[in-house]
């Protein structure tokens, strides 16, 4: 890639811009509205990372999730998470079976993980022990089961749902395994004309499908594309800075992080975010990152991974609120 | 496609954003600077800020906005905030920055350089106006306002008593510069009396340069300085001008008699003209035909009775005038011997009454000085009439007795005479231009010592009191000039009662008034009375003084000389009818240059208004 010429670039962005564009337009056959919810989720498997969608239910988390594993040509496994869930039955097991001699032995029985496109539905329903499970899958892209890890086939993209209301028997998503998510999403209600379009398509006699237009390689190599995408420093540099902004020790942090934030993003925030704009620039038809890539992705990047302080959380401050405080007081250039 | 569009867009907005951070800057000195302007212009307005002044805080705010903005326009705009402007206001999503970042890289991998491309062709289509438009800067309201003030303010007049109040300190300052005009007038005068080849004049400069140094050092008071100026003008015009009036009216009665015969016709109009170049050409014409006895024997019988007559009549004038010399001599000699009688008979008790009567004594012997000058002066002019009376009598004798040849050279020497006589006359013209000059020298003078310790409003008011001939603080009635009385530049005293009391010591002799009412013998009783006082009326006013009717008697002639007249009028005021003669002159050649010459509109203000402070008071 590194001596490919210049025109060679520019083809292989404008393949990745139309296969995201045909992507797209495939999931909205079927999804109606959500289409930043759409984006930021194709955005997140192109990089390589796991999202996180909250929303009440109803809104078609689970039906992007399945439309998405039908545009693509992969695998699809769904775990509905439950208090007694156990880890086992996320990852798999072994069991003992018999052949036809009558001897017995150990074999590996794939959990739900073992697929390209994870849904991991109402994860905060599950006990840490059960999601701590799906922590290695998605850190490690790879499953260990009696001492013998077993590698995840790539791409390996888990969508994680979790409802925002019902807090009554729930198990709230420790920080480490948030920080495994690249985007947190939060899926709104639709509009007037967005329902109308709902029940039109759902109370007919054909339901809408989405076909394949993306290949399992085609998808690796546009990961890979999007990864090669560079950014200049100065806007990289204002992605570090939005970081930093989000640390109340810092001197670049706004009054609403001193007061209402305990901790800070992670440098994965900042990873998250560029990987994102990476993606969104070649989807915009642009060869390098750009600040409004950044501030687009600041958001779903960040607001799982900023930690409020008591008076934070008392008071009901919204992370997002934080969020575009930082990005009003941060300017582009220094 | 190469990164050159992209540098030359980032070159472009690069001095567009100099050129607006120039009229930014410029646009609020400017307001800043016609601020300031505005409070120079009101304060130049009420005469409180020179004319100069102001012309430098002119200056000083145009420079200061073109100035400002041309420091602002070379301060360095980075490449990188001109990229961001472009990417901002083009919506380019930070193309131009990226790929300025890009092109710093030594080794641009293939998306920087697709990235790079891509960033030309955006900047191919993008124009710097819409990159960085120049708006008009917010402070160009603020500036109209102010400037519009300005002109408001520039076209208003303020009040005549606005100004006069402003302009008096201004008038009454004494600076450096003044003196340094009085002494440019001295080297003006300096080079008259070279150009004229005097003598005199010539001393009379060095004296004055004397005099200035004098001044300039502190060694003698402004006052006294004045006081010799005076002096030394009165000593050089007393030997320059002389009564030459005197001496044209004589020639002008013998011009009559000569004028009655047909030989001599012409020499007498000449006379009569006070064209003596003429009169003397026609003595040399007479004396030619005489030389080549051109004259028949009636012509030579008219010619000498009309020389003969003239001779009489010149010597018949020249002894009236040493009678009435005489005369002036023995009235002014009784003058003096009454003052010392007056002050024998009656002491003055007071100091103010000691005061008048040293000035009068004073003034008394001013004038007999002048009256032996006069009459010196006069010798001279007789000794010159009578050489031309015993020249033309000679001529007369001769041509009678047939003597042709003889008769010839007294009338030759006659016209020498003659011609002396006109050049006499032809200098007095040229004194002129030095009186003229030596009265600039003085109010030079005047203006540079115009600083006195009372402040300047109290001078102008004691100017304005004099000006109008009131007292000013205490001298009146020391000198009184008359006008039209005496001979042409013979001020004649005005002499108190002379009983043997001062007008004063009248007044406080008398009890009249101040004893009605009051008899010694009567006390004042209780109650109301029943009868009036007995001397209600007071006693009669007593004068008992002796007086004497003294009858002056009108005579003509010039009056006061032209220094005399303005030299009394600094000192007395502006309400003589000689002032308003000199005035009106004086206006009208003002008035001519004015209109003449390019003078520019403040001084035009200036001039005038000096002549109108000066103007004569009715």
């Amino acid at each position: 890639m590194s001596q490919m010429p210049v025109e060679e670039v520019e083809r292989s962005a404008e393949e990745f811009r139309k296969d995201v564009q045909r992507l797209r337009e495939e999931l909205a056959k079927v999804i109606v509205g959500h289409d930043e919810i759409v984006a930021a989720v194709v955005t997140a498997m192109v990089t390589g990372g796991h999202a996180l969608l909250e929303g009440v239910p109803g809104l078609g988390k689970t039906m992007l999730v399945r439309t998405l594993a039908e545009a693509l040509d992969l695998t699809f496994s769904r775990i509905q998470f439950t208090p007694d869930l156990m880890p086992a039955d996320v990852v798999g097991t072994n069991m003992i079976l018999e052949d036809d001699s009558g001897r017995k032995r150990f074999e590996f029985q794939r959990g739900p993980v073992f697929a390209h496109i994870l849904l991991a539905d109402e994860i905060n329903r599950a006990t840490p022990k059960t999601q701590s499970a799906l922590l290695e899958a998605m850190q490690e892209h790879a499953v260990t089961v009696a001492k013998k890890t077993y590698p995840l086939e790539e791409p390996f993209f888990v969508l994680a749902t979790q409802n925002p209301l019902e807090m009554e028997g729930t198990y709230p998503l420790p920080e480490a395994q948030l920080d495994r998510f690249l985007f947190k999403l939060k899926v709104g209600f639709p509009d007037r004309r967005d329902l109308h379009e709902i029940l039109d398509r759902t109370t007919r006699s054909e339901t809408p499908r989405a076909s394949r237009v993306l290949s399992r390689q085609r998808i690796l190599e546009m990961r890979e594309l999007a990864r090669r995408v560079p950014a200049a420093r100065p806007v990289q540099d204002y992605a570090v800075r939005i970081l930093e902004a989000t640390h109340p020790e810092s001197p670049s942090a706004p009054a609403i992080t001193k007061r209402y934030v305990r901790y800070g993003s992670s440098p994965r925030g900042a990873q998250a975010i560029l990987l994102g704009s990476k993606v969104r620039a070649l989807v915009q038809g642009r060869y390098a990152v750009a600040c409004e890539d950044i501030r687009k992705l600041a958001a779903p990047s960040l607001r799982h991974r900023l930690i409020l302080n008591f008076e934070g959380e008392a008071e009901g401050i919204d992370p997002d609120r934080v969020i575009f405080e930082i990005l009003d007081s941060t300017p582009e250039q220094v | 496609m190469g990164e050159a569009p992209v540098l030359a867009l980032i070159h472009r907005v690069r001095l567009r954003i100099r050129l607006a951070r120039a009229l930014a800057v410029a646009a609020r000195l400017a307001v800043l600077a016609a601020a300031l302007f505005l409070i120079a212009l009101l304060l130049a307005k009420l005469h409180l800020l020179p004319l100069r002044a102001l012309l430098g805080c002119g200056l000083l705010a145009l420079m200061l906005p073109l100035a400002g903005a041309l420091a602002t326009a070379c301060r360095r705009v980075a490449s990188e905030m001109a990229a961001k402007r472009i990417d901002l206001a083009c919506g380019l999503d930070d193309r131009i920055g990226s790929a300025l970042a890009f092109l710093r890289l030594q080794t641009p991998d293939p998306f920087m350089r697709a990235h790079i491309r891509d960033a030309a062709r955006h900047a191919t289509g993008t124009d710097p106006r819409t990159a960085l438009p120049i708006h008009s800067p917010p402070e160009m309201r603020g500036l109209a306002v102010l400037v519009a003030a300005l002109i408001a303010l520039g076209v208003l007049r303020f009040p005549e008593r606005h100004l006069r109040a402003a302009y008096l300190p201004q008038a009454s300052r004494a600076t450096g510069s003044e003196m340094e005009a009085a002494r440019a007038l001295a080297r003006d005068l300096e080079e008259a009396a070279h150009e004229l080849k005097d003598p005199e004049l010539n001393d009379l400069t060095k004296q004055i340069d004397a005099l200035l140094q004098k001044l300039a050092s502190g060694d003698i008071t402004r006052k006294e300085f004045f006081e010799k100026l005076a002096e030394l003008e009165q000593r050089y015009l007393a030997q320059k001008e002389g009564d030459f009036e005197a001496l044209k009216d004589k020639l002008r009665k013998s011009g009559e008699a000569l004028a009655k015969e047909k030989p001599t016709r012409e020499l007498g109009q000449a006379l009569k003209k006070d064209d003596l170049d003429k009169a003397k050409r026609e003595l040399d014409q007479l004396a030619q035909q005489a030389q080549q006895q051109k004259l028949d024997p009636a012509a030579r019988k008219e010619a000498a009775r009309a020389l003969e007559q003239a001779a009489e009549r010149q010597r018949r004038l020249m002894d009236e005038e040493q009678k009435k010399a005489a005369a002036q001599e023995r009235a002014l000699a009784e003058q003096q011997r009454d003052l010392e009688k007056l002050a024998r008979e009656n002491p003055p008790k007071s100091e103010a009454e000691k005061r008048r009567l040293e000035d009068q004594k004073r003034e008394l012997q001013r004038l007999q000085k002048e009256n032996r000058d006069r009459q010196a002066q006069r010798q001279n002019q007789q000794r010159q009439l009578q050489r031309l009376s015993r020249n033309l009598a000679d001529a007369a004798q001769q041509m009678s007795q047939g003597q042709s040849g003889q008769a010839a050279q007294s009338l030759q020497q006659a016209a020498g005479e003659m011609s002396r006589i006109a050049q006499q006359l032809q200098r007095a013209g040229e004194m002129q231009r030095v009186k003229v000059q030596l009265a600039d020298l003085k109010e030079a003078l005047r203006r540079a010592g115009q600083q006195g310790k009372e402040g300047r409003q109290g001078k102008m008011g004691q100017f304005l009191a004099r000006a109008g001939g009131k007292p000013g603080q205490g001298k009146q009635g020391e000198q009184l000039f008359m006008e039209g009385e005496g001979q042409p530049g013979e001020p004649q005293l005005l002499l108190p009662g002379q009983g043997g009391k001062s007008a004063v010591q009248l007044e406080t002799d008398q009890p009249g008034a101040q004893s009605q009412g009051q008899t010694p013998e009567r006390q004042p009783g209780e109650g109301i009375g029943s009868e009036h006082d007995p001397n209600l009326q007071g006693a009669q006013t007593k004068l008992a003084s002796k007086k004497r009717d003294v009858s002056v008697e009108g005579k003509q002639g010039a009056g006061p000389t032209r220094s005399e007249v303005i030299y009394g009028a600094a000192d007395k005021g502006f309400a003589t009818r000689s002032y308003k003669r000199v005035y009106t002159d004086y206006t009208q050649v003002v008035e001519e240059v004015m209109s003449r010459e390019q003078v520019p509109l403040g001084m035009r203000y200036f001039v005038k208004r000096y002549f109108n402070l000066i103007k004569p008071r009715e």
